[in-house]
């Protein structure tokens, strides 16, 4: 993967290479913006750019861009996967650190991870190339204690040193933190490339837009989704089904409705764990739990923009009608109310409450009962 | 290939090139004049004002060789003064406090303090982020902390003087670094940036001294990334693209268009700012910061030192700041501020972001207690005043596909007394439905006055809350176009409310009498409905069902009604509603026998 390769994220390429021409690209940086939208691609591609022997720069009148040969030992070598100067940090490390030998991955980089990987190696000297990179992934798990032992680091490395921080929530980390790097930031993937990218591989064209627009151009959240097969019925035949009912939805239908969105979720929970079985079950039921609401808020969002007159950017622009009958129900104020609700259930599923009483409470809210009040 | 950023290589190296901390400066400078000089410092504040900078500037100070004792004007040239700026003095330890937290770093470090300095006078050990040392290894540090030997000298700095132990604290000399002054921090980057001889607009420093947020090593990183892009000057469009952040212009287009009310607008400017790869919390902290402008603008003037604009800003500020109101602007920020907790704690908040900016746009404006006052008076004589209580057009539905224009049944969850929210939105946004014609023949006061039932009927299908009202209102006449309603005094309320939705009453009653109508309001002087006589409802309609039935049920009504064979052909309430006059019924006995 060399630099050129990247589509959709010029700007945040363009700042890089604009910095490295005028010779001031800093020793940190945070590449900051949504999960799968490039910045682990951009920052292993950058990577083999500043370790390449034998660097290209092609020269452009506004812009002259650098970029890895693809020939040269460290390349090949990169591309190998083994390059000596390149170190990718991630919280899987953990099993084989010092302090926590042999414990299991947590959700969290856990500070052990930072010392040994990072802290203690950044004062080797590079090895075959000029100098080294460290590339952090998932920098919003690390814990406090992990971003307070970085700090001296980031702020002074030595100078062969190249530091590059994945982000996904960069306002999550310590404003010290933040303060020490120059934050680059990664803009949405095009809903054409990710259409194309999903049809390619064999999904049909109105859902590729669907999980295209769903996923609000993250293109590893699209493919998760669009790609994901549960039992009984692919993802898409959920949420055709979740929209007609929730257009027809009224209150007495609250709780049968109820139950089949938490059937739904356990069957996406389930088709998760096939493919990572490392990844915890309740992670799994939440983040499945987590996409049905997306899909619900989709459906308001959309009754929303009907109203204000931006019917051609909706989400489920394949079940125009469904969302029709439900804007002629509810008027804009509505809707926007009704979001605020929905992702108030969402925070409920992080909290670890019931996931049943979540949609039952949802949905009979939806249908306008006050038998609970907000 | 390496570059040293900004903020490293512009560390201040003597007293007098600290910025913004004058008084800690001044008196760290005393205590070395006088020989004042305390074992301990605990240097404490946010990111970026210069802890660091001090704590080292002190260590230089305090062991220059080219100096008999400590000076408060270190050589910068003496290998000690070298040597402690790149960080690797034998004398002047720093410690990362954040990765040697435990009990045994400090236990180590007490063994190393006994043994005297190699080369200068004093050993100093500088602990940076001292605040996630474990609390076994602060209370290690405290005897030596107590009484250290004389050539051993600590300095702590911390972001978070929270969490240093009290015990800690109390044995060292405090000094709380306070943020830095946006106009100290522009000559600042307005000094390095001609030192670096990079050319710029007046504004681009305004804008960097503002998103520095009183840190000086913000504005130097944000300083350097702007530069990296390498055009010349610098402007601020470049910084804003550069930095990513959210232009400030849009930022008050969207506050614009919220103050306009306009919500498909600001749906188009929400998606215009996402699109440049703002996330929801930039956007809401952009535009607290704006509605925060406002608020000093509206409490003192464009011109005030509160705010950190460019005079370009101050133009645009102080036009925006004329479509907002005090209390609507402080009801706005709130809800910003709790918004953007959720947000923040949110994967994908952009439909929420959206969902919030509509009802900060659709919100009522807020009107302050004493207009309330105003127009209450002012519609008891009788005075138009709608004014500002008309709240805006709602949106319609533009879109594609053929909607029956309104929601046929009301919506589930507005009930008898709709909130604030929705209550005039029930009677402005809903287009009167299909009335046919309701009075046959000639059109006249008194026709209009027998057909007022089935009329207030017909309204209360659509918007029950008005209809309800007005109810309480008779025709008082009929003069060409214009046709007066009178209201009891008792019920100014339902006046105003009938006078802010005249647009809406006069399209009805067009409607429903087929001829174009105005409408014009007043309050009758006598407390008596001038006209109820015309009522033809069942006895007593206009009361509630308890009241009757307590007025009928009464023994001395009962007497009447039995022993004289009377009927009940209206009840009427007095004025003042004890419950013993609620009974006076009018009767009037037919067929006597």
């Amino acid at each position: 993967m060399s630099l050129k390769n990247i589509f959709c994220q010029e700007r945040a390429i363009g700042a890089l290479q604009r910095a490295m021409n005028a010779g001031r690209l800093a020793h940190a940086y945070i590449f900051a913006g949504p999960a799968g939208v490039g910045k682990r691609t951009t920052a292993q591609a950058w990577a083999k750019m500043l370790l390449c022997r034998e660097r290209r720069q092609e020269k452009a009148t506004d812009l002259s861009f650098n970029d890895s040969c693809g020939r040269c030992e460290s390349c090949r070598v990169f591309e190998g996967g083994g390059h000596p100067d390149y170190h990718l940090i991630e919280k899987e490390l953990r099993p084989f650190t010092m302090d926590d030998k042999g414990k299991e991955a947590k959700q969290d980089l856990p500070i052990a991870v930072v010392r040994e990987f990072l802290i203690d190696k950044v004062a080797h000297r590079p090895v075959m190339s000029e100098c080294t990179v460290y590339v952090l992934r998932e920098a919003e798990r690390l814990n406090a204690s992990s971003q307070n032992a970085l700090l001296k680091v980031l702020e002074e490395p030595p100078k062969h040193c190249f530091i590059i921080l994945l982000c996904s929530r960069a306002d999550r980390l310590l404003p010290t933190t933040q303060s020490r790097c120059q934050i680059v930031r990664f803009g949405p993937v095009d809903e054409p490339h990710i259409v194309a990218a999903l049809t390619e591989k064999g999904v049909d064209k109105t859902q590729a837009q669907y999980w295209a627009r769903l996923s609000e151009g993250s293109m590893g959240e699209a493919l998760g989704w669009a790609t994901l097969a549960p039992k009984g019925s692919s993802c898409y035949e959920i949420k055709r089904q979740l929209v007609d009912s929730l257009a027809k939805h009224r209150l007495e239908d609250s709780l049968e409705l109820a139950a089949w969105m938490g059937d739904a979720a356990s069957r996406i929970s389930g088709a998760w764990s096939d493919i990572e079985p490392q990844t915890s079950k309740t992670d799994l039921g939440r983040r499945a739990a987590k996409g049905l609401l997306r899909m619900v808020v989709a459906v308001y969002s959309d009754v929303m923009k009907l109203h204000a007159g931006q019917g051609d950017q909706i989400v489920n622009a394949d079940q125009t009608g469904p969302i029709e009958a439900l804007a002629r129900r509810i008027d804009a104020e509505q809707s926007a109310e009704k979001i605020a609700k929905v992702y108030e259930n969402i925070r409920w599923v992080e909290a670890s409450v019931n996931e049943k009483l979540i949609f039952e409470e949802l949905l009979l809210n939806l249908a306008g009962s006050r038998i609970i009040s907000a | 290939m390496a570059y040293t950023v900004l903020a490293r290589r512009f560390r201040s190296q003597t007293f007098d090139d600290v910025v913004g901390q004058d008084a800690v400066a001044q008196t760290l400078k005393n205590a070395i004049k006088m020989g004042r000089v305390a074992h301990a410092y605990l240097f404490t504040g946010t990111r970026g004002v210069g802890k660091t900078t001090m704590a080292r500037i002190l260590a230089k100070a305090l062991n220059c060789l080219e100096a008999d004792g400590p000076t408060t004007t270190p050589c910068l040239k003496c290998d000690s003064c070298v040597s402690v700026n790149a960080g690797e003095d034998i004398d002047v330890i720093e410690i990362d406090g954040a990765s040697n937290t435990g009990v045994d770093d400090v236990r180590q470090l007490r063994q190393n303090a006994i043994y005297r300095p190699a080369r200068a006078r004093y050993k100093v050990y500088i602990i940076d982020e001292v605040h996630m040392l474990s609390t076994q290894a602060f209370n290690a540090l405290l005897k030596i902390l107590e009484e250290p030997p004389d050539h051993v000298k600590f300095i702590f700095a911390t972001t978070e003087p929270n969490k240093v132990l009290p015990t800690i604290q109390s044995r060292c000399q405090r000094f709380d670094f306070g943020a830095i002054d946006p106009a100290v921090i522009g000559r600042q980057l307005a000094g390095v940036l001609k030192s670096e001889k990079i050319t710029f607009e007046d504004d681009v420093i305004v804008a960097l001294s503002r998103l520095a947020n009183g840190s000086m090593r913000d504005g130097l990183s944000l300083l350097d990334q702007v530069i990296s892009a390498g055009v010349e000057p610098l402007t601020v469009a470049l910084l804003e693209e550069a930095l990513g952040q959210p232009s400030r212009q849009k930022i008050c287009e969207l506050a614009e268009r919220i103050g306009q009310h306009d919500a498909a607008a600001v749906l188009g400017a929400l998606d215009a700012l996402l699109k440049t790869g703002q996330t929801a919390v930039q956007i809401i902290d952009a535009l607290i910061d704006v509605v925060r402008d406002l608020i000093v603008i509206q409490s003192t003037n464009a011109a005030s030192d509160l705010l950190v604009l460019t005079s370009e800003e101050r133009k645009t500020m102080a036009a925006l700041a004329g479509l907002f109101d005090t209390p609507g602007l402080i009801y706005n920020i709130t809800t910003l501020e709790k918004l953007r907790w959720t947000i923040k704690n949110s994967d994908n908040p952009r439909a929420l972001l959206e969902a919030s900016m509509l009802r900060l746009a659709l919100s009522e404006h807020f009107i302050g207690l004493e207009n309330v006052l105003a127009r209450l008076e002012a519609t008891g004589g009788g005075a138009s005043a709608g004014g500002g209580l008309k709240k805006n057009a709602p949106p319609e539905l533009k879109a594609p596909g053929a909607f029956s224009p309104r929601p046929q049944e009301k919506a589930p969850d507005a009930g008898p007394f709709p909130s604030k929210m929705t209550a005039p939105r029930d009677a402005d946004a809903l287009p009167v439905q299909e009335t046919g014609r309701m009075i046959a023949g000639e059109v006249t006061a008194e026709s209009v006055r027998n057909a007022w039932g089935k009329m207030t009927q017909a309204l209360a299908e659509n918007n029950g809350m008005t209809a309800r009202f007005l109810e309480d209102a008779t025709v008082a006449g009929l003069e060409g176009n214009l046709l007066r309603l009178r209201f009891a005094k008792s019920a100014a309320l339902a006046m105003s409310h009938c006078q802010s939705r005249t647009e809406t009453l006069e399209a009805f009653f067009t409607k429903a009498l087929g001829q174009a109508v105005r409408l014009a309001f007043e309050a009758s002087d006598n407390g008596a409905p001038a006209e109820t006589a015309a009522k033809s409802a069942a006895p007593g309609a206009k009361m509630d069902k308890s009241t009757r039935q307590k007025a009928l049920s009464d023994p001395a009504v009962q007497l009447l009604l039995t022993g004289l064979d009377a009927k009940v052909t209206d009840i009427e309430e007095l004025k003042t509603l004890s419950p013993e006059e609620v009974q006076d019924a009018d009767l009037s006995s037919e067929g006597e026998t």
